[in-house]
């Protein structure tokens, strides 16, 4: 009688631990958090821009789209995402679909960019009076992205703004241009 | 003879479910192939803050008289890189408290592909280094020992000049070795 041989079986423990490898870096590389960068926002490209630091958390995003509106995707003040100085502007709450576009009015946009700027550095304050170290001073950097082919005097209008809320350190994102 | 108490547990081969493990993992490795999106990388640009009038005091006695009054809203600089936009022309020139100097002009801007607008702006800034080195050198040279060099450069552009342009005239300033850079007030805003 022949001796009974096992059956062949593939050894998939390399197998796994490669594709488990591959899992784990998609993983890494994969930022679910990235509300505040909104992708809607080309960047004007700069070869002088520098790698983004670690900023810290103290940090205020501020993203200009095309048409020169602030996008604020997480305000429930804006249903549909942005301040953008429509009037009559009719948004459907369920679907945050605009139902009616309504009239631009830059006056209006202004005014509601410069209270979304001071209401955002009033929180700051308030975060900044309860840190333990160094308490009572707004440490918190704005980042601009704005939109590469908006207009100059909608992306003044809102470092200016930025400014007379009170904050003072400031820094623009733009695409690195390889040299 | 007394037989041994020690009894030995049944022969009982552990089997490791890889397959299902192996399915999970490709699922896995599926949904982060697809959803992964590496995008262009995003890099950072430091500035100068628009100028605002200096904080009102709160008492008559902390008025400090030598400060700027609030009507002197510009934050000062050596030199101003003036980019204007007009019937379809760009102007880009720089000037200090003395002379202006031309850099450079791009006709009928609105009639170029994107490619051919690419093309002449990234001319016209190539000298714009060029220049704003050269002014910079000059400083250098007429410092006297001791003295901080004051390398700040305001860019002046129209209101409806495009964002990424300001931008590519940042970086010729950045690249010419200025290290405050600013934007002024659009002359044609009004205040």
């Amino acid at each position: 009688m022949g001796h009974h041989e096992a059956p062949e079986e593939p050894n998939l423990v390399p197998l796994l631990d490669l594709v488990l490898q591959m899992v784990m870096f998609f993983m890494a590389v994969t930022n679910f958090a990235m509300e505040n960068v909104n992708e809607s926002v080309k960047l004007p490209l700069a070869q002088s821009a520098k790698p983004v630091d670690n900023v810290g958390t103290d940090i205020l995003y501020v993203n200009v789209d095309q048409q020169g509106n602030l996008l604020v995707p997480s305000d429930k003040n804006f249903p549909d995402g942005k301040i953008d100085g429509m009037v009559g502007k009719v948004v459907d709450e369920a679907t945050k679909r605009v139902v009616q576009p309504g009239t631009l009015n830059r006056n209006k946009r202004n005014d509601a960019i410069r209270a979304y700027l001071v209401n955002a550095y009033k929180n700051n304050e308030i975060a900044a009076k309860a840190r333990k170290e160094d308490p009572g001073a707004v440490r918190t950097m704005v980042i601009l992205r704005a939109h590469a082919d908006a207009d100059f005097r909608d992306v003044y209008e809102v470092l200016k703004q930025c400014r007379s809320a009170g904050f003072k350190k400031m820094q623009l994102r733009a695409t690195v241009e390889q040299k | 003879m007394s037989k041994s108490s020690k009894i030995t547990a049944p022969d009982i081969k552990v089997y490791l479910p890889i397959v299902p493990m192996l399915d999970m993992s490709f699922q896995l490795l599926f949904f982060f192939i697809i959803t992964f999106n590496p995008g262009q990388r995003e890099g950072q640009m430091a500035m100068n803050l628009p100028a605002t009038g200096e904080a009102k005091a709160k008492k008559q006695e902390d008025v400090n008289l030598d400060k700027p009054s609030d009507t002197e809203l510009e934050v000062p600089s050596d030199f101003v890189v003036s980019v204007k936009y007009y019937e379809q022309n760009v102007t880009v020139a720089v000037r200090d408290s003395e002379k202006v100097y031309d850099i450079g002009k791009i006709t009928d801007m609105d009639k170029l592909t994107r490619d051919e607008q690419r093309k002449e702006v990234d001319k016209i800034l190539a000298k714009l280094t060029d220049k704003l080195k050269e002014k910079l050198e000059e400083k250098k040279k007429e410092r006297k020992e001791g003295d901080k060099l004051s390398d700040n450069v305001k860019i002046e552009a129209n209101s409806k000049m495009k964002y990424s342009m300001l931008v590519g005239v940042m970086d010729a300033c950045i690249k010419a070795g200025y290290s405050q850079v600013g934007f002024a007030p659009p002359p044609d805003l009004g205040s």
